[in-house]
């Protein structure tokens, strides 16, 4: 509590000031938390406020603290591109809660959504209210639990979703058993019809070329959205995506609601790449995870 | 038994029973490989179900040192009647067919377990238990049992013991390796268990010739 009311201080002193551009030299340790899972480093500096699993890792999520509701990093904003694929989405999954950014993000440009954010880490969950000003509510909950065995309890339970954002993956480190086959298969299977996954990858070298060919072998035709800083995101339909055109209209119609959050259909749309079809490379599965040994081998 | 024993010891038959021990301590180096590989393996066969959190891991580790401990007990106690590299042979058979649970139930039974006991931690450690848990028993009985074969004369008890160890840690690492950082690499881990398992009945088999031929 007594860091929330830090946070909202700050924000108000911070807000005075004008918007300066984000500079990851400037930010220093102001937080860290070695829990069951991380080492969890909040940075500070310039103006902005990141969560960070490493000091030389990549931040997870930034907050500029003058205008907390703008979005930082490229690839929250790119997970955006899921609302493109989707109309009118009530019920969004948020997979990675990590400083709280994205459910914040939508429910300010989406207040109408019903959100539920998975994470891993119950120190993340708690760093995201203490120092990101995350606020979950009755319409945006947050439940602390593996990604994986959250989508089986949801699929069990018969909760499906318009939308699924994953955000699980580090450039460093996948948790293997969140991409694979059969759990690209679970998380269609929570997609209402017509329903669309926004997924964050890093991967690059020989695992980029598996990674294309499991999620093909699940959603057939997919999309890229290449961001800046070396990460993508996969779009994925349960029933395949809407075309290029249907998309950009549903973007451009979303832009007075999205600008806000600091970019707009312009910024993103011409970053749409469909994936090529992946043939005669090894769909990653259950039996046959090696993410992360693949993840380091280039080409 | 033991003056037989230390006969061939002194006698010209001192290959056949170096060659003895040679697979005395084979049989107690791939049981520790074996464990091993199996153990992190079922790491990734419950992380669909249960994640792959420190709970997870806490729950096969704890299965695996409760079931070797177990195993310990019963292949000291076995070794009281009769020891033979045949009997070491079929438990090495046995652990390798309790194994085969593992490939052919694993998933239904821990997609069960996932409903029945939703906690990670209570939930990984039955599914442990109830895949890993037989088989790592056996696999347990095969150290004490080759120590019994391999003591013929109580002042070098110690260091027959030591040798044992050394292999059978050895070999636990060996399988720790080789596993997590090579097979996963290339092949499926059902492929990988039914190698290990098929390992384990052909040297098993081939302990039970080579004692039954010398016996």
């Amino acid at each position: 509590m007594r860091w929330r009311a830090a946070v909202a201080a700050l924000i108000a002193a911070a807000s005075v000031s004008a918007h300066a551009a984000y500079d990851r030299s400037k930010l220093h340790p102001v937080y860290q938390e070695k829990s069951l899972y991380r080492n969890i480093l909040v940075l500070e500096g310039g103006g902005y406020r990141c969560i960070t699993f490493g000091r030389y890792h990549g931040e997870q999520s930034c907050i500029e603290l003058a205008q907390p509701g703008r979005l930082v990093i490229p690839y929250t904003k790119g997970l955006f591109s899921g609302f493109y694929a989707v109309s009118a989405p009530r019920r969004v999954l948020v997979v990675g809660l990590g400083g709280g950014v994205l459910p914040r993000a939508i429910r300010d440009a989406f207040p109408q959504v019903e959100i539920d954010s998975v994470e891993l880490d119950p120190a993340v969950a708690r760093v995201a209210v203490s120092h990101f000003g995350f606020k979950a509510d009755e319409r945006s909950r947050v439940y602390v639990d593996d990604g994986r065995v959250f989508v089986r309890k949801q699929k069990r339970a018969g909760v499906r979703y318009d939308l699924i954002l994953m955000d699980a993956f580090e450039k460093d480190y996948i948790p293997e058993h969140m991409l694979t086959r059969e759990f690209l298969s679970e998380v269609r299977s929570i997609l209402q019809p017509g329903g669309v996954v926004a997924s964050n990858t890093f991967a690059d070298g020989e695992l980029q070329a598996l990674e294309a060919a499991t999620y093909q072998s699940v959603f057939g035709a997919v999309v890229d959205v290449e961001m800046d800083g070396g990460n993508r995101i996969i779009l994925a339909g349960r029933d395949g995506l809407p075309s290029m055109q249907a998309m950009a209209a549903t973007a451009a119609s979303l832009d007075a609601r999205i600008t806000p959050l600091g970019f707009d259909s312009g910024y993103l749309l011409p970053r749409f790449k469909p994936q090529q079809p992946i043939k005669g490379v090894r769909v990653l599965t259950d039996q046959f995870a090696p993410s992360n040994l693949l993840l380091r081998l280039r080409h | 038994m033991l003056m037989s024993e230390q006969t061939y010891l002194t006698a010209s038959a001192k290959p056949g029973r170096l060659l003895r021990s040679a697979v005395i301590y084979m049989a107690a180096g791939w049981s520790g490989f074996f464990v091993m590989g199996v153990e992190l393996l079922g790491g990734r066969l419950l992380s669909p179900f249960f994640g792959s959190s420190i709970f997870v891991w806490g729950g096969i580790i704890a299965v695996f040192m409760t079931c070797l401990s177990a195993g310990y007990l019963a292949g000291g106690q076995l070794s009281m009647r009769a020891p033979s590299l045949a009997m070491l042979g079929a438990l090495l058979m046995g652990a390798g067919v309790l194994g085969l649970p593992i490939i052919a139930v694993g998933t239904p039974v821990l997609e069960w377990l996932s409903y029945a006991v939703p906690d990670p931690r209570y939930g990984s450690l039955a599914g442990a238990l109830l895949l890993f848990g037989a088989t790592t028993v056996v696999s347990g009985m095969i150290s004490p049992y080759a120590v019994r074969l391999l003591i013929a004369d109580l002042n070098q008890s110690g260091r027959s013991a030591g040798v044992l160890y050394f292999v059978s840690t050895l070999g636990s690492a060996a399988g720790t390796i080789l596993t997590s950082f090579y097979f996963v690499l290339y092949l499926e881990l059902n492929t990988i268990i039914l190698s290990m398992i098929g390992v384990s009945l052909s040297l098993g088999c081939l302990l039970m010739v080579f004692g039954r031929r010398r016996a």
